[in-house]
């Protein structure tokens, strides 16, 4: 049962996210389109953030890499970005979990930085590839911007729900970085 | 040197970098015509987005319903005057088309640019970053998509198919129209004459489409219709895809620019019209063997 509680509940958080960042993507584009600039949601990348605190590491590789390719192969079409950047998120989480107390504060930083450096590392490639065509300060500005606002708006309300759900799937034992919530 | 092939952590890295470049490499080396392992990917996923976009789905029809009982008087009112219009159109329509058929026959021309027939479908997703700004549609090869196919919303052309899967496709919208191959070429019938132009950008800030390549001599109006023209490739003819509201020089003066508002709104897409133009085409050379 605790076995198999670890295998699916992941896989289904994870592809639950990624379907509501494209249907939020489809149906609220008029709201995202803000003052501030365009904001791109991450749940997928901010429940990868809260999971990878309580499984193991290869586990998260493993997670991440599947579901950069899903979210490279469905969404954009270009294989391999998503893909890299996931699985940096994973080893860069495997890196910092021990340094941190999981608490909402902590998922909060935590996901600007990630955010920060993988919205970053995608213009980069984006604008290599000759995709993206706006320049490093407009993206500053039109994006970068609303994207941090709005995702960290999510992790505030969501780390609460998540992090529950989180500590279902892994037994009790296991539960080593965390401390109270 | 030795020390630094020793490093574990050096060569996974190294490792991924060279897998993360090839790989992107093939894909864009092969866009359109996709592995096996990607499609049944797509279609998977889409299944379970047509789970999750249903409810989604309904949950905007209930707002949507609500605030347009809000607005129904005003609605009515003018739809009222705008059917008024719509007859005497009709009336000037059919008969133009009965003259455009004699002369068809005529002239004894088989395939037309005008003639296509049309595939519907529910947008499931959109690419959330939108650096490519693209939407996922539920039909595809089985329903009759392939790439190529121009795509409306409401009343206005919108994108192209850029991916067709068996049962769901990727639209790339007119937004990011700075890729080359997203170019449309479009018409303005004015009252004189008929002019053609490129759609060849976007201007997100505005949210209009911009033509260019149009001669300096042509008078272009505010207000006027621009449509497809039917001369690239698999876009048929008398597409809607928006209305002039600026005219302007190129950044060279040579060229006249026109800032088109789009007829269809890009912010709210949710059903789609696939425009299938070689099916049509066919039947008509296969009638026109029998005869």
């Amino acid at each position: 049962m605790e076995q198999w509680k670890r295998a699916i509940f992941p896989l289904v958080l994870l592809f639950a996210a990624l379907m509501f960042d494209g249907i939020g993507a489809a149906l609220l584009r008029e709201q995202f389109q803000s003052n501030m600039g365009l904001m791109v949601p991450r749940l997928t990348l901010l429940c990868l953030i809260i999971l990878s605190f309580y499984l193991k590491p290869s586990h998260i590789t493993t997670l991440s890499l599947v579901f950069g390719f899903i979210y490279d192969s469905y969404y954009t079409g270009y294989l391999g970005i998503y893909m890299a950047s996931f699985v940096f998120v994973g080893y860069l989480m495997m890196q910092l979990r021990p340094m941190f107390h999981a608490n909402v504060l902590i998922y909060v930083l935590l996901s600007v930085i990630v955010i920060t450096i993988v919205e970053f590392f995608l213009y980069g490639v984006y604008r290599t590839l000759g995709i993206a065509m706006i320049t490093p300060q407009a993206f500053i500005a039109e994006r970068l911007g609303a994207t941090l606002l709005l995702n960290s708006v999510m992790m505030l309300v969501l780390s609460w729900p998540l992090d529950r759900f989180a500590q279902f799937i892994v037994r009790t034992d296991e539960r080593k970085y965390r401390q109270s919530f | 040197l030795n020390g630094f092939f020793t490093n574990k952590k050096m060569i996974v890295l190294l490792v991924s970098v060279i897998l993360f470049v090839s790989l992107l490499s093939v894909s864009l080396s092969q866009m359109g015509s996709i592995p096996f392992v990607q499609q049944f990917t797509n279609d998977v996923t889409a299944v379970m987005g047509r789970l999750f976009s249903r409810p989604a789905n309904a949950m905007n029809d209930l707002f949507d319903s609500v605030s347009d009982l809000q607005n129904t008087y005003e609605e009515n009112q003018r739809l009222k005057q705008e059917i008024d219009r719509i007859y005497e159109t009709q009336a000037e329509v059919s008969a133009l088309r009965d003259e455009n058929q004699r002369m068809q026959e005529e002239l004894d021309l088989q395939a037309s640019l005008v003639e296509y027939q049309t595939i519907s479908g529910t947008v499931l997703s959109r690419n959330p970053d939108s650096w490519v700004d693209q939407v996922i549609i539920d039909r595809g090869t089985q329903d009759g998509v392939e790439i190529g196919m121009s795509v409306m919303s409401g009343n206005g052309l919108i994108g192209r198919i850029t991916e067709a899967n068996p049962t769901s496709s990727k639209v790339v919208l007119l937004t990011n129209l700075e890729q080359s191959s997203n170019q449309v070429s479009a018409e303005i019938a004015t009252e004189e004459e008929v002019v053609h132009g490129l759609v060849a950008g976007y201007d997100a800030e505005e949210n209009l489409l911009i033509m260019n390549q149009i001669t300096s001599t042509a008078e272009i109006q505010e207000g006027e219709q621009v449509t497809t023209s039917g001369l690239g490739g698999n876009i048929p003819r008398s597409l809607v895809i928006g209305t002039v509201v600026d005219v302007t020089m190129d950044s060279h003066g040579l060229a006249q620019q026109v800032y088109i508002e789009p007829a269809a709104d890009f912010d709210q897409l949710r059903f789609v019209t696939i425009i299938d133009r070689s099916a049509e085409q066919v039947e008509e050379i296969e009638s026109g063997e029998d005869d």
